[in-house]
């Protein structure tokens, strides 16, 4: 039974083929002079330029976090490439780019062309540090929705930018949130204006292709009283046998009645069967619930990466404001995955929902770690948690690590959580009813994550279902 | 920094009698390691909830004679009890003790002639908690020492009364450091109330450390009372092994005390073991809780049921941290730990911290915890009888704590908890 | 009939709207329950039933946003369930409560007293208050170690139910109102529980019964039978109703109306 289990959960990594294109990468190490080699580069006005300073000089006073329950090498951070960008300019059509990353996309299944694009998605592809196209640009101007890549907004939109960069997470958040503060290259800025509902789910597709660099975007969603927006994240990498290091900043804002629905299925490249190789994926996520009646809802779908840890965390100021975290973590092999989520309540009569389903296979280890505060002023506050666990083999850990703190007696936290396997009773069950072990897995499975896969949007829906059956189809020993 | 607490203590002469060349020596060592070690702090993530500045801040002293007699302590002795062990301010008291006869099977008394009749095992007992190198309270404990409460159980002996281990604190601004070794034998069965009571006792720091050893097979109730004055300071740090098919049923309740902590860490190193934890603190004023337990699984079979509660008025504060750690030898265990926190003042706080750690498949782990109110339908439901508010709520509070005490096997300490919650909630009803 | 229409009706419910969380519940409901009658209330789930009974015993949440209700010729709706309990009305519930630590006696003691008190007459002390109780136990046919075991913890389904009924006969209410009393009943908890009302029912008090299923109304014979459908009373009928319902469902009333 136990062969068959591991047979089904190891399946090789689709996506681990790497572009040969050729690439401006800056040499490696990290001092001001690359941040403003970096900065330079993207041709940013002084203000820009200032922010990664000050950040700089602040990570220099930090220490790097020890206290998630994950094991790595110490990284030595002037051994990384701070910059990778395919040397081919941004192009005004899509005709224009280059046929090699068209191919890249086109075999990840992220079509750049408009035509061919997935039904009402817009996408912006960040490859490495540069965001190379996105879609639907100008449709989306029509309703006054702003999305493009971070360096253009820092162009375009230098009020709006300002006035939201570090609002939600400061470069003095963390040691990683301040790397990425000074040396972040691109990413996606999305503004959603008063009172529109975005008519298309907005898309960003990362990928790093370099094998000596880091990856650091920031991603910043703006969405203004009234108005709505459903946004996706995906990511994969090639196979190295080197770690590459991602250490991403995303901020969310939501104004009053405003309504933002993210969404990730991470996909990177998790390292191979003895843990060689991978990306360490040390991300800050965080959400403002900022005006009354706001939600900020978060789903994720955590396949990949050698090490994930990482919190997408709601803090709810406003009023009557609502948190989600919907969260599938697969772990195989030597993956780690320290992640779970903060729920901060500020505001009047704010409501959270925690639903978190943690997998694991191999020699891998799951930990949900997350914080439900509710503060002194936080009255009637109300959350709601949840974490399961499933083993598959005996090699591995599921780990739960809730933290509650509760200042005000008008709050009502409640937390669950369970660790189970699959039994042989179950597969037995189904193997009575003529159904196969590996069929019965993927059933099983499938019931298990459905509490989570529901809140993902369509499209995400079946392409997360496709990878949690890549990590577990395949021949039945 | 923060050391001048203990500073007016002192670790000559503490012992009544001659020592050991072993003892002295860790003792020696211990107070190295006192002087060594830094203070915990909130920076420590294992106590960074509970502020222990209000200690930092005294002066303690070592406790001098005491001057009670017979009838002071009667009314603190448990009713049914067969056997009574008295320590007054951490030194055992021959005089209020009730023994049991020699060679019964059952050793009950102080360190002194637990170092006659079981050298060996106090001598091991001592040096293994003493290799806890990194525990600052623990290393003060066994620098401090004065004596230790001693059971010592034959195998295949099995007591049908209670034994009652009183600690009684008589001094103000004393530090006593009571230390506990309770060995229950092979196929054994007994229960213990361990209680910790102050009658004149104010602004003391109690700091007790226990080793707890079930041989195969044996069964053991352990209640822990701790209901020292609201100015006292109660810190406890036990460890408690467990051999084959054996089971241990704890139950910890504190109401007194002004910061009490405690570390439970649980192993169940033989398969097939059971562990019962419940628990009840009932805070008030600015009393602040903190219990911080460990169930190790680290053999097949084993089971645990933990359940925590604890009601918090004033500007109280409950802490709790519950590992349950399943390692990867403990196939087949079965966990469940539950901790609810009944919030009743807009200043009290609760921080809690459940959390699983499963190393292998086979397992059955749930946890959960809340934190909450009294339930509205339940409050309705009262109303609906003409119960006014007030009392209701009242009546809900005591039926919160009774779900833990009503079930502690023994009752007088049922009755007289029953009281003290009663009298803490008003309810004008109870069993 | 035990009907005395000549008199004051006991509750008058006057044009209620009430509604929960921004959720329109009852629209308007109008009812009049005299002395000495038995109403029964059936409906399809969600139609607002229990809903009803809750308003009438004062359940905080339920915002009256229409109408009234006078009990006994006052207005109740200004008074706490408790106030309202003291006044003579009472609930029973569809789902009891558990209150462990608290025995039955003493709670039904305490509930008693303070109604007692509220009445202007005296309290019973313990021994007084057996001996009220051990009539009722005997009328009730409880063996008596119901009284010993906390309020309705570890109960079954049916036990929860006689406990209701019990409090009904120790509190003796002006009105009862019993939310679901017969669900999860088998037969013979259900006649046991329906005897039980039966005797508890007399010329001076009145009974609305809340219920599902016809069922129940073989046991207790009811003098009105209202049909609820989306918070209102949308067909008033006799026992013959009832019996129609069970044949034929609700759907005819609803089209109907």
């Amino acid at each position: 039974m136990e062969t068959k289990l591991e047979a089904i959960v190891n399946q090789p990594y689709k996506h681990g083929f790497k572009t040969n294109i050729e690439s401006d990468v800056v040499a490696k190490g990290l001092n001001e002079e690359v941040i403003r080699l970096i900065s330079s580069k993207k041709n940013e006005p002084d203000w820009m330029l200032d922010f990664r300073i000050r950040a700089f000089r602040h990570w220099l006073t930090l220490k790097e976090p020890t206290w998630p329950n994950v094991k790595y090498p110490k990284i030595d951070f002037q051994d990384i490439s701070y910059y990778s960008a395919p040397k081919t300019k941004k192009k005004k059509s899509m005709d224009e780019v280059d046929p090699e990353l068209l191919r890249t996309f086109e075999k990840l299944g992220i079509p750049m062309n408009e035509r061919a694009a997935l039904a009402g998605v817009a996408v912006d592809v960040v490859f490495d540090s540069v965001s190379v196209t996105t879609t639907f640009k100008e449709k989306l101007a029509k309703v006054g929705i702003i999305f493009c890549s971070f360096s253009e907004a820092v162009k375009d939109h230098p009020e709006i930018v300002k006035k939201y960069l570090g609002s939600v997470v400061s470069y003095a958040d963390n040691f990683y949130a301040a790397l990425n503060s000074a040396v972040f290259s691109d990413g996606s800025f999305c503004y959603i204006p008063k009172g529109v509902s975005c008519p298309m789910d907005l898309s960003t597709y990362f990928r790093i292709n370099t094998e000596e660099s880091g990856q650091f975007e920031r991603t910043l969603i703006i969405a203004e009283e009234n108005s709505k927006v459903s946004y996706l994240e995906g990511c994969t990498a090639p196979q190295f046998d080197t770690n590459q290091l991602h250490a991403a900043v995303v901020e969310l804002v939501a104004m009053d009645n405003a309504d933002i629905k993210y969404s990730t299925v991470q996909n990177w490249y998790a390292g191979d069967e003895n843990g060689k190789g991978g990306i360490y994926n040390f991300v800050t996520k965080r959400g403002l619930c900022k005006g009354v009646n706001s939600k900020i809802s978060w789903t994720q779908v955590e396949t990949g990466s050698a090490i994930t840890w990482k919190y997408p965390s709601c803090v709810l100021l406003g009023d009557n404001s609502v948190g989600e975290f919907y969260s599938v973590a697969l772990t195989n092999h030597q993956q780690q995955a320290d992640t779970g989520t903060k729920m901060i309540h500020l505001g009047k009569n704010t409501r959270s929902k925690i639903i978190s389903k943690g997998i694991s296979a191999g020699y891998s280890n799951n930990s949900y770690r997350g914080l439900v505060k509710v503060g002194k002023n936080a009255m009637d506050a109300r959350n709601f948690s949840q974490c399961d666990s499933m083993l598959i083999g005996n090699k591995n850990s599921a780990n739960t690590f809730p933290y509650i703190q509760v200042e005000n007696d008008s709050a009502t936290v409640e937390h669950e959580a369970s660790t189970s396997k699959i039994g042989e009773d179950q597969l037995f069950y189904f193997a009575s009813r003529g159904i196969d072990t590996e069929e019965a897995v993927s059933m099983i499975i499938n019931g298990f994550v459905s509490d989570v896969f529901i809140h993902l949007p369509m499209e995400f829906a079946v392409e997360a279902t496709k990878l949690l059956g890549l990590k577990l189809e395949g021949s039945v020993g | 920094m923060h050391k001048e607490f203990f500073q007016g203590l002192s670790n000559d002469n503490t012992l009544e009698f001659s020592q050991t060349e072993w003892l002295k020596l860790i003792r020696e060592e211990a107070n190295q390691r006192v002087i060594d070690l830094p203070v915990p702090s909130a920076k420590d993530e294992q106590w960074r909830f509970t502020d222990l500045k209000k200690i930092y801040q005294k002066q303690f002293r070592s406790a001098g004679k005491h001057t009670l007699n017979y009838k002071d302590v009667e009314k603190s002795i448990l009713l049914e009890s067969g056997y009574q062990l008295v320590f007054v301010d951490g030194l055992f008291s021959k005089q209020f003790s009730r023994l049991p006869e020699p060679n019964s099977g059952v050793f009950l008394g102080g360190l002194q002639s637990a170092l006659v009749n079981h050298p060996e095992e106090i001598q091991a007992t001592l040096i293994s908690t003493n290799n806890e190198k990194n525990n600052f309270f623990a290393s003060l404990n066994t620098s401090y020492l004065r004596d230790v409460a001693v059971l010592h159980l034959a195998p295949d002996t099995s007591l049908e009364k209670p034994i009652h281990l009183l600690n009684i604190s008589t001094g103000e601004n004393t530090c006593v450091n009571p230390r506990v070794f309770f060995k229950i034998g092979a196929g054994s069965s007994v229960k213990v109330l361990e209680e910790y009571v102050s009658i004149g006792g104010k602004e003391s720091l109690t700091n007790i450390v226990s080793d707890i050893y079930l041989g195969q097979s044996a069964k053991f109730s352990h209640y822990r009372v701790q209901r020292e004055d609201v100015s006292s300071f109660n810190i406890a740090h036990s460890s408690v092994d467990l051999q084959k098919n054996s089971n241990y049923q704890f139950c910890t309740i504190s109401t007194g005390a002004s910061i009490s902590r405690q570390d439970v860490e649980v192993v169940q190193s033989g398969e097939g073991t059971t562990c019962g934890f419940e628990g009840l603190a009932f805070l008030q004023g600015r009393q602040v809780c903190d219990l911080h337990s460990k169930i190790i699984h680290g053999k097949p079979q084993g089971t645990s049921k933990q359940v925590y509660k604890t009601i918090i008025g004033d500007r109280a504060k409950a802490v709790f941290n519950g590992q349950i750690f399943v390692s990867s030898e403990g196939h087949l265990s079965s966990a469940a730990q539950s901790n609810k926190n009944l919030l009743l003042t807009k200043n009290g706080r609760v921080d809690t911290k459940p959390q699983l750690e499963i190393y292998a498949d086979d397992v059955k782990c749930a946890h959960g915890a809340t934190v909450g109110q009294l339930n509205d339908d339940e409050m309705f439901y009262l109303q609906t009888r003409g119960i006014p508010k007030d009392v209701a709520r009242k009546i809900l509070i005591y039926g919160f704590a009774a779900e833990v005490i009503e079930n502690l096997g023994l009752e007088s300490l049922i009755v007289s908890l029953r009281n003290e919650i009663l009298k803490l909630t008003g309810s004008p009803v109870s069993l | 009939m035990r009907n005395t229409n000549g008199g004051n009706p006991l509750v008058h419910i006057d044009g209620l709207a009430t509604e929960i969380e921004g959720r329109e519940i009852l629209k308007d409901l109008t009812l009049s329950v005299f002395p000495g009658e038995i109403h029964a209330i059936m409906g399809p789930n969600g139609s607002g039933k229990s809903t009803f009974a809750k308003v009438l015993a004062g359940h905080p949440s339920y915002e009256v946003t229409k109408g009234g209700i006078t009990f006994s010729g006052i207005d109740v709706l200004d008074l706490s369930p408790e106030e309202r309990a003291r006044e003579g009305i009472f609930m029973g519930f569809q789902y009891p409560v558990e209150i462990p630590g608290v025995t039955n006696s003493s709670f039904l003691r305490l509930a008693f007293n303070t109604a007692q008190s509220a009445r202007g007459e005296d309290e019973l002390d313990p021994i007084e208050f057996d001996d009220y109780l051990q009539d009722k136990l005997k009328m009730l046919e409880i063996s008596s170690d119901f009284l010993d075991r906390s309020v309705n913890g570890g109960f079954s389904g049916g036990e929860k139910k006689r406990n209701e009924i019990l409090q009904m006969a120790v509190l003796e209410p002006k009105l009862a109102i019993l939310d679901e009393t017969d669900s999860g009943l088998d037969i013979d908890a259900l006649r046991v529980v329906s005897q039980g009302v039966n005797k508890l029912a007399n010329n001076d008090n009145a009974i609305i019964l809340i219920t599902h299923y016809q069922r129940l109304l073989n046991y207790i014979k009811p003098d009105f039978v209202h049909v609820m459908h989306e918070g209102n009373i949308v067909k008033t009928g006799n026992e013959k109703l009832a019996q129609e319902l069970e044949e034929k469902g609700y759907d005819w009333i609803l089209d109907e109306t």
